[in-house]
């Protein structure tokens, strides 16, 4: 039988680069997996009895994140003016500061079409699963995805 | 847009990792959960104490058994948002106090969280897997129960999913202990009947507030509430805003149930919990 301390050793990195990808500070990440991995102890019995426990951890990082988002609301800009962003970078392409361009425009988006752009694009989750995980129907999945995507778009397209 | 098109937006965010080492600690959350879990049973045996020591000075002959009570001007737990829901309403009571939780979006269901003092209710069902390392039972299709302590018995009941079960799960995960003076928007002098329970609205929202004295209640308002066949609602003394005095029947509106609602005054910003007070008498 699988222990706590082992696994959660285990799969830190994973989970840390999973609170990352939704939280866009490293700082803010930490808090948000301390807070899970604390929640995670509470109910390890039911966690490694579930399906799959990989899934049912970063469930549980996920919704620790919109949780924290929501106590914290009011201590936090939601969402960015689309003029913040950094000028766009003189060359285009995939290189460091497209990347740091869009990982802040990312951090734009409203937390929980952020969580769905991260689950399904960064993490590629299928729909489904993505549903299960922020209970909700596969159809809001889809729809949260359509303005995100735009969020994004709308925040680089500001910023160029 | 193709699929492909909104792969290629965020491609570049693929392999980002955090650029610093991790401040996270295991051994930091093992410390916490153990507190967290350890909460529950400290909660019971301060209760068990309380009750000892209550009965003890007060009770002893009037209660044959060990029965807890709560303390009616004291929220004795918190809930959190979870399960698509979130608290609407807190209402405390002697045998038990209730968190009535709303959806968080739309209007679909709703959820109650109802925590029992020792030996008012006891649930029959079959194993439910445990809640903070405590013994839980389904009680129906959609009702999850959990020993917070001896002999003493929570339940989170939610209506309107087909997932219920689930649901209560993760309510009741976010289910913890704490001791919180309930707060106010009016004060009006001790009426003779003994003060039953207060029903506010959760966390910092703003809204009706209520005391319960048995089957009479006062409930002041900060808009125009409608009006009930057993009521009498007047403005409150500053003209402001409305209190409602409940009979529960007609008989009992008598000239000095209503003569209640004459008594109320409002502290001096209703619109802001900061302001409420936790001593409603004068």
């Amino acid at each position: 039988m699988i222990d706590y301390t082992e696994y959660v050793s285990a799969r830190l990195p994973a989970l840390r680069r999973v609170a990352y990808l939704l939280c866009g500070d490293e700082h803010r990440a930490d808090d948000v997996v301390q807070v899970a991995i604390t929640r995670l102890y509470t109910s390890w019995r039911r966690a490694r009895d579930a399906d799959d426990l990989d899934a049912y951890a970063r469930a549980v990082v996920v919704r620790t994140f919109l949780n924290e988002q929501r106590r914290s609301w009011a201590r936090i800009r939601l969402v960015g003016r689309a003029d913040d962003l950094p000028p766009a970078p003189a060359a285009a392409g995939p290189d460091l500061e497209t990347r740091e361009q869009l990982r802040i425009a990312l951090t734009r988006v409203p937390p929980r079409q952020r969580a769905v752009l991260v689950l399904r694009f960064l993490l590629d989750l299928p729909v489904a699963e993505v549903a299960r995980m922020l209970r909700c129907s596969e159809g809001t999945v889809k729809s949260q995805t359509s303005l995100g995507l735009a969020a994004v778009r709308r925040q680089l397209g500001a910023a160029q | 847009m193709s699929m492909d098109d909104d792969r290629e937006l965020l491609a570049p965010l693929r392999d980002l990792e955090p650029p610093g080492a991790s401040t996270v600690s295991v051994a930091q959350a093992i410390r916490d959960g153990r507190r967290r879990k350890a909460a529950f049973a400290a909660a019971a045996a301060v209760m068990v104490a309380l009750v000892a020591v209550g009965l003890g000075l007060s009770q002893r002959q009037q209660l044959p058994t060990a029965a807890g009570r709560f303390d009616v001007a004291t929220e004795v737990f918190t809930v959190g948002t979870a399960g698509g829901f979130t608290p609407s309403t807190f209402e405390t009571g002697t045998d038990r106090q209730i968190a009535t939780l709303v959806p968080e979006k739309g209007t679909t269901g709703g959820a109650t969280v109802t925590v029992y003092a020792a030996g008012r209710f006891t649930p029959s069902g079959d194993q439910a897997p445990d809640v903070y390392g405590h013994r839980a039972r389904w009680v129906g299709d959609y009702s999850l129960a959990f020993e917070w302590g001896p002999d003493a018995w929570a339940t989170i009941t939610v209506s309107g999913y087909s997932d219920g079960r689930a649901r209560a799960q993760h309510i009741a995960d976010s289910v913890a202990t704490d001791t919180v003076p309930v707060k106010l928007p009016f004060t009006l002098p001790k009426p003779s009947w003994p003060l039953t329970g207060v029903r506010v609205p959760a966390g910092d929202r703003v809204g009706d507030a209520t005391m319960i004295f048995g089957a009479i209640s006062v409930t002041f308002s900060t808009t125009e509430p409608s009006h009930g066949d057993h009521s009498v609602t007047v403005r409150d003394q500053t003209g402001r805003y409305w209190v409602t005095v409940d009979a529960g029947t007609a008989d009992a509106l008598t000239p000095t149930v209503t003569h209640l609602a004459d008594t109320v005054l409002p502290v001096a910003d209703p619109g802001h919990r900061s302001g409420w007070t936790i001593l409603p008498w004068r």
